[in-house]
């Protein structure tokens, strides 16, 4: 919440009417600092958005539906007959539209200053020191109605950064947090310079480094050493409290002796993530290029006890690794091409595998997600789906409930249904119409993008520069040869013929 | 008296059989309706649930869709499309699938690509000089090119292919059929000729000054936009004058006179509004010495809708390119999802394309869906990839629509032609399929019939368990 | 005199030692290899009948308990085992093995120290690629060992008209034909990035211009070429290449072969239109290599006439034999197999009437093998050119 959404909603405050005729402009003063300072003792923002349709994807949609928001989450949703509106609520009617949930992208690498490290294992690193708010992927989002977004670091790593999933909007980061720990990246393609062996290597040497590490303390309490306290007390981590006893790290997949001797807080911030994931408390994000890379991925997780708590991160020529990862009973998340083609060494045709149909067949969970290209979002992942056969409502959940249940936020984003985050999408049409654009979008109940006022998008849709970016081109035909013939000496064969429709009206049945 | 009653009983007793048949009728459709859903076939051209026809050498086809979309202006409802030899021999709406036809939800044109690049590279482009009206990219062509079958598969079953952006005047363009025998002559179109050329920065690329660098036949002009525009007034200029100068003739100075006369069409690729003006201008300059009239076409003209008015003088046709990603394409050149719309107001004869479609995501279709985004209609963005670019490329007797006595270049849809949730199914080109055809009426029946047993055998013997969602 | 020359040269047929210690094999082989036939001596020489257990003749016939007779440079007769009387006084020489006749490359670089390509000038429709055939070249010895007897010294399809290629005998060192083949780039391989032509339509623009316009003695040379008295090779590398050089051939006249591509499957038609023979490139072991061996064989099979070539020393001599081997084993006939090594490939050059059969006049350029020549377990024993041993399996050194 912040200054600037309160002065932007304008609305009938019970709050600022009683100051103004009661306590005059100091207590309105007072009121307005009350308000800002604590959201919570103020006025609930209410929000009712009415719309010509609701595909809510919890039911059937809903005609002439309403959705009530009320401080960032959804209170009611229904038919305008069926559903009170608070009347006090800001009202968003647009009989046109269509209300949607956003999309949630299951995993994207933009949106930070870069996409990798130089270090090959970095866990103790997070996105939230990367991540840029201002970048252009976040208005790209909003601009296509993605609302969700698990931004994880990119797959050129051994193991990466923490990731954090968050909405596309804000000015700093804490502002568009939606769940700050969702999982660690990792990747079993070999990275620049690295062959499979030494890839594999360096993802089991981070392991086995921890354990290393365990033992040591371990056998550094048993001597009576109280090194790993007094640095733990420097770097100012909590040593109290049940996560400091060496119980929180019962249930690792490989034990280590005597590690009840340990307290958590003592272990060191390099190797405490990799600790988690180890224990099955921090979801893995696993990257695969090729199909081998799955077998890496699958070995190292096993080795390590996390199977039950990854994901597998697809590459298009994976699809050969199907049964794999069937067996498995791993979800995954597919990139954003879709399409996969080689070439015959033989023959040199070119074959396409249409990747979805493959996964879709061998009964494997998985979600799409997009590139950052407006033309070609996750609308049209989906839409590209069910050309290929699939069927609408299971395109749909792929770029939302899916990928929002496996972020954790399966109760939260993803649908329309009380209870759920206030994110809602309008659009001009159908969602995965070609011709549909977003119109508005809202975030936690707050409107956060309105397209008559995106500058930027009315550029790329009909070519109106921002005012005071284009110099002025002279009108044709100042400073241009004269044209003395072109009305009357074009001959019959090169008289353009417009594109417009209904030219010739043939009527069915041939000739 | 007697005769108006007895017209009137006629007509009564007429009307009541064409009742009878469409009540009777009617169930029928409505099951067709739903029994017309094939199963769209793998990329891969495999037959999927088995019911999807090989391809082999028949050229002799009936089709029946929802929706026939002719590129004519009509969209024929329930239409059967017959095709023998190759040719489209007869379309009737309002009909029920025969058993044997193929049957889909829609059916449009081929695709014409005026502006496909599947060439050999630098292999077709003859780059010893920057002048080379009399080179033909025909001979440079690989019928064998596995790229051919690419854009078969995404619906463009004619394709013009000039020579590559790498010479200011590369020669003959030529229009061919992405399919069919192997051999460049016998698919080729007999249409308008164009000799091709290039305004803009790319033929002057890789040269370099005579001084300071190794010597190569790249020493040479142009250097510079500048230069190649001054290529051209001099190409021009030399092939005009060697009429009363023969010893100024030279190699193709015949053919670019042949063009100031109007013989043949010259074609410009100009992307930037700059080089739109200069295409113009040249035109305009070269017209006024009473030589004819010289016809244009300028393609990847993306920034055409910034000179309607010059566009209206000089009577041109417009290529558009692929749409470029964030608005901004070769050249910086500003083509807005808009752009279709604009011209299409303005009135211009234009054409999209998609170059050489190696992006799955980039092809024809798509580039028809997305100038739908930009405003077209269904009809004119299926007029802007099949009619148009055959009317530029003067290959409308053969191509471009669906129409009695045309070539058998079709493709089919599972949905609404160029709608993001629909896919290409199968295309045609002169008749023959160039990967599998979905199944016939009777065979979708058949398996729809086959799965429903199956599924109430299954639900009869196997206790109700959910499986798990995927 | 006569009777120690008698002796020396019975000795050298057989490899046994000859008086003074020195092998007649020896004195042979060394004054054999590397003289020119037409400077030899003049004196009647003595006949000698090689029997053998198989003799293939070249044209797919097939002898048992053969004779050859050998006199001077050529082949005097040719019998079977009940075959006619031998002329008095012939030396019989028993061998073990297989005798087929001197195999043909159809294209070779070797000896030519890298002299057969003008770095400035890609048309040189006169240049006589004979004056950079170095007979004392080591790569000679190697073409020998494989039984290579008669090879076509051609420029690569780099240059657009290459010259007049000659076929020599690395045996002997003789040229037995000069300006057997014209060599024309008609493939993707003759097109530069840094001179002209850079395209298909330019090569294909000049090729035109060459053939119908020239004139002096390159006109010459193109007319021969359109009156079929000078046939032409023509260097392609894909199907597409190989119909327009087809198209192009038959629109001129011209008689010879394509050489460099690896697939012909959909061109068959088109080649066989033309008249035109084929030219079947190395064959590798692994898949590639045995599409092209079952590509080559279709080409066969569809009645084109073929030969081989390995382009030496960029491969192995030995390719040559074991690329016809390769194609036997994907369902070539042996004896067709050994026809496009030997007699077919001596007629695609023109040198029919001097090499490529065991027949009465021909020039005895033989091989002697341990087993079917087209079988791969077979290797060379001995190879004879014009008369004269030029190797020697069991004395010469590590070669094959």
């Amino acid at each position: 919440m912040n200054l600037f959404s309160i002065c932007t909603v304008t609305r009938r405050s019970v709050v600022s009417r009683r100051a103004v005729t009661r306590l005059g402009h100091a207590a309105l003063a007072a009121g307005l600092v009350a308000v800002a300072a604590a959201p919570a003792m103020a006025q609930v923002d209410k929000v009712a958005i009415k719309a010509g349709k609701v595909i809510t994807l919890a039911g059937d949609p809903i005609e002439d539906g309403v959705i009530v928001i009320e401080g960032g989450r959804i209170t009611a949703i229904g038919k305008a007959a069926d559903v009170q509106v608070p009347w006090d609520a800001r009202v968003i009617d647009q009989p046109t539209l269509t209300a949607f949930p956003g999309f949630v992208e299951a995993l994207s690498s933009s949106g930070m200053d870069r996409p990798n490290e130089s270090l090959d294992v970095a866990p103790f690193l997070n996105v939230r020191d990367s991540l840029d708010p201002v970048n252009f992927y976040f208005e790209e989002s909003l601009r296509n109605g993605i609302l969700t977004i698990n931004v994880q670091q990119g797959n050129d790593t051994v193991i990466a950064a923490q990731g954090m999933v968050v909405l596309p909007k804000g000015m700093m980061v804490e502002e568009m947090v939606v769940k700050p720990a969702s999982g660690l990246k990792m990747s079993a393609q070999p990275r620049n310079g690295k062959s499979r062996a030494t890839q594999a290597q360096a993802l089991r040497s981070a392991f086995t480094g921890l354990r290393t590490y365990l033992e040591e303390m371990v056998q550094r309490k048993r001597d009576g050493d109280d090194l790993d306290r007094r640095e733990a007390l420097a770097q100012g981590r909590t040593l109290e409290g049940v996560e400091a006893k060496g119980k929180a790290m019962q249930g690792a997949a490989w034990k280590v002796d005597g590690l009840e001797l340990v307290p958590r807080g003592e272990v060191e911030d390099k190797q405490e993530p990799l600790l988690r994931v180890v224990e099955g408390r921090l979801h893995v994000w696993f990257y695969c290029g090729t199909p081998a890379d799955v077998h890496t991925a699958l070995a190292v997780a096993k080795e390590n006890g996390f199977l039950g708590t990854m994901t597998l991160v697809l590459g298009s020529e994976c699809w050969k690794a199907a049964d794999t990862i069937k067996e498995s009973g791993l979800s995954a998340v597919l990139d954003s091409s879709l399409i996969h083609i080689e070439r015959d060494p033989v023959t040199n045709e070119e074959i396409e595998t249409f990747v979805p149909s493959v996964y879709a067949k061998h009964g494997i969970r998985f979600a799409l997600s997009s590139t950052s290209d407006a033309n070609r979002s996750l609308w049209y992942q989906a839409a590209t789906c069910v050309a290929h056969g699939m069927a609408r409502d299971e395109a749909l959940a792929r770029v939302t409930t899916i990928p929002a249940e496996m972020l954790g936020l399966g109760d939260r984003v993803g649908k329309l249904a009380p209870g759920m985050d206030g994110n809602v999408v309008l659009l001009s049409g159908d969602p995965l119409d070609m011709t549909t654009r977003v119109e508005h979008v809202v975030l936690r109940g707050k409107l956060a993008y309105d397209r008559s006022t995106d500058v930027r998008v009315k550029l790329l849709q009909d070519g109106t520069q921002p005012m005071g970016t284009s110099a002025d081109e002279p009108e044709a035909g100042e400073s241009t040869p004269e044209a003395n013939k072109s009305e009357t000496d074009k001959p019959e064969s090169n008289k353009p013929e417009s594109n417009k429709s209904g030219v010739t009206e043939k009527k069915a049945g041939g000739k | 008296m007697k005769p108006r009653r007895s017209i009137l009983r006629l007509v009564i007793v007429r009307g009541a059989i064409v009742l009878a048949a469409c009540v009777t009728a009617a169930p029928a459709l409505l099951a067709q309706s739903e029994k017309a859903a094939p199963a769209p076939p793998a990329l891969d051209g495999a037959a999927s649930d088995g019911a999807a026809t090989k391809p082999d050498t028949q050229r002799s086809w009936t089709l029946h869709a929802r929706e026939v979309h002719t590129s004519t202006g009509t969209v024929l409802e329930n239409a059967a499309v017959v095709v023998v030899d190759g040719k489209i021999t007869a379309i009737t709406p309002g009909l029920v699938a025969p058993r044997d036809a193929v049957a889909v939800h829609a059916v449009t044109a081929g695709f014409v690509d005026a502006g496909a690049r599947i060439h050999d590279g630098f292999a077709s482009v003859e780059q010893a000089d920057e002048i080379q009206p009399q080179r033909s990219v025909a001979i440079t062509l690989d019928p064998f090119d596995v790229r051919w079958k690419r854009l078969a598969s995404s619906g463009v079953t004619t394709a013009f292919i000039a020579p590559p952006e790498r010479d200011v005047i590369g020669g003959f363009g030529v229009a061919l059929k992405t399919q069919g025998a192997p051999s460049v002559a016998a698919r080729t179109l007999a249409g308008q000729s164009f000799v091709t050329g290039v305004i803009g920065n790319s033929p002057s690329s890789g040269n370099s000054p005579a001084f300071g660098t190794p010597s190569s036949i790249y020493n040479r002009r142009p250097t510079t936009r500048m230069g190649v525009e001054w290529e051209w007034r001099r190409a021009f200029f030399d092939a005009y004058a060697a009429t009363r100068f023969p010893e100024r003739e030279f190699a193709g100075a015949e053919i670019l006179r042949e063009v100031l006369a109007g013989e043949h069409t010259l074609y410009v690729t100009a992307w930037t509004t700059a080089d739109i003006r200069t295409a113009i201008f040249l035109k305009e300059e070269f017209q006024r010495e009473g030589f004819g009239e010289v016809s244009l076409v300028l393609e990847a003209a993306a920034e055409a809708w910034k000179e309607p008015k010059l566009l209206e003088r000089s009577g041109a046709s417009v290529i558009l390119p692929p749409f470029p990603r964030q608005g901004r394409g070769t050249d910086q050149s500003l083509m807005p999802l808009e752009t279709p719309k604009l011209l299409a107001d303005l009135g211009v004869l234009f054409a999209l394309s998609a170059h050489d479609g190696r992006d799955p995501n980039e092809r024809l279709a798509f580039q028809a869906g997305l100038a739908m985004r930009g405003g077209l209609t269904r009809e004119q963005a299926l007029v802007a990839v099949t009619l148009a670019p055959a009317r530029i490329l003067g290959v409308e007797g053969r191509v471009g629509s669906i129409e009695v006595g045309k070539d058998a270049d079709l493709v089919l849809w599972n949905g609404a032609p160029f709608a993001a949730t629909s896919g290409i199914v199968g295309v045609l080109v002169d008749g023959v399929p160039v990967a599998s055809l979905p199944a016939t009426a009777a065979q979708a029946a058949e398996a729809k019939e086959a799965k429903e047993a199956k599924e109430a055998k299954e639900a009869k013997e196997a206790p109700k368990t959910t499986s798990a969602a995927k | 005199m006569i009777n120690s020359l008698l002796l020396l040269s019975l000795a050298a047929w057989t490899g046994i030692p000859g008086p003074a210690g020195v092998t007649g094999a020896e004195l042979l082989s060394t004054s054999g290899a590397g003289l020119p036939s037409s400077s030899g001596a003049e004196t009647r020489a003595t006949a000698v009948g090689l029997r053998v257990g198989r003799l293939h003749v070249g044209d797919g016939t097939v002898l048992e308990n053969a004779v050859v007779v050998v006199q001077g440079t050529k082949v005097l007769s040719v019998s079977a085992a009940d075959g006619g009387p031998l002329p008095k006084d012939t030396v019989i020489i028993e061998l073990e093995g297989e005798l087929s006749p001197g195999l043909v490359a159809l294209r070779d670089y070797a000896t030519m120290r890298g002299e057969n390509v003008d770095a400035t000038r890609n048309v040189m429709p006169t240049a006589d690629l004979a004056w950079a055939f170095d007979p004392d070249h080591r790569d000679t010895q190697a073409l020998i060992a494989a039984g290579i007897t008669t090879a076509i010294l051609a420029a690569p399809g780099t240059e657009l008209v290459g010259g007049l290629a000659p076929a020599v005998d690395p045996g002997s060192g003789a040229i037995v034909k000069r300006g057997a083949l014209l060599c024309v780039g008609a493939g993707a391989r003759a097109l530069a990035f840094n001179r002209f032509p850079t395209s298909t339509s330019g090569q294909y623009d000049e090729l035109e211009r060459l053939f119908t316009t020239s004139t002096g003695a390159a006109g010459q040379v193109f007319q021969r070429a359109k009156q079929r008295t000078l046939p032409v090779l023509l260097d392609v590398t894909d199907r597409a290449d190989v119909l327009r050089a087809a198209a192009f051939a038959k629109r001129h006249g011209l008689a010879g072969a394509l050489i460099g591509a690896m697939k012909w499957g959909d061109v068959i038609e088109a080649v066989k239109d033309a008249g035109l023979s084929v030219v079947i490139g190395p064959i590798w072991v692994g898949g590639e290599g045995e599409e092209a061996a079952r590509q080559a064989v279709r080409v066969a099979r569809a009645g084109i006439r073929i030969g081989f070539a390995v382009d030496t020393p960029e491969n192995h001599p030995a390719l040559l034999r074991a690329s016809a081997a390769r194609c036997v084993r994907a369902g070539l006939e042996p004896a067709a197999a050994l026809r496009a090594l030997t007699s077919d490939a001596a007629a695609i050059a023109g040198v029919a009437g001097q090499t490529g059969k065991i027949a009465p006049g021909l020039e005895a350029d033989l091989v002697l093998w341990s087993g079917p020549p087209t079988e791969l377990t077979s290797r060379v024993l001995r190879v004879w050119s014009d008369g004269q041993i030029v190797h020697d399996a069991a004395t010469a050194g590590s070669q094959q």
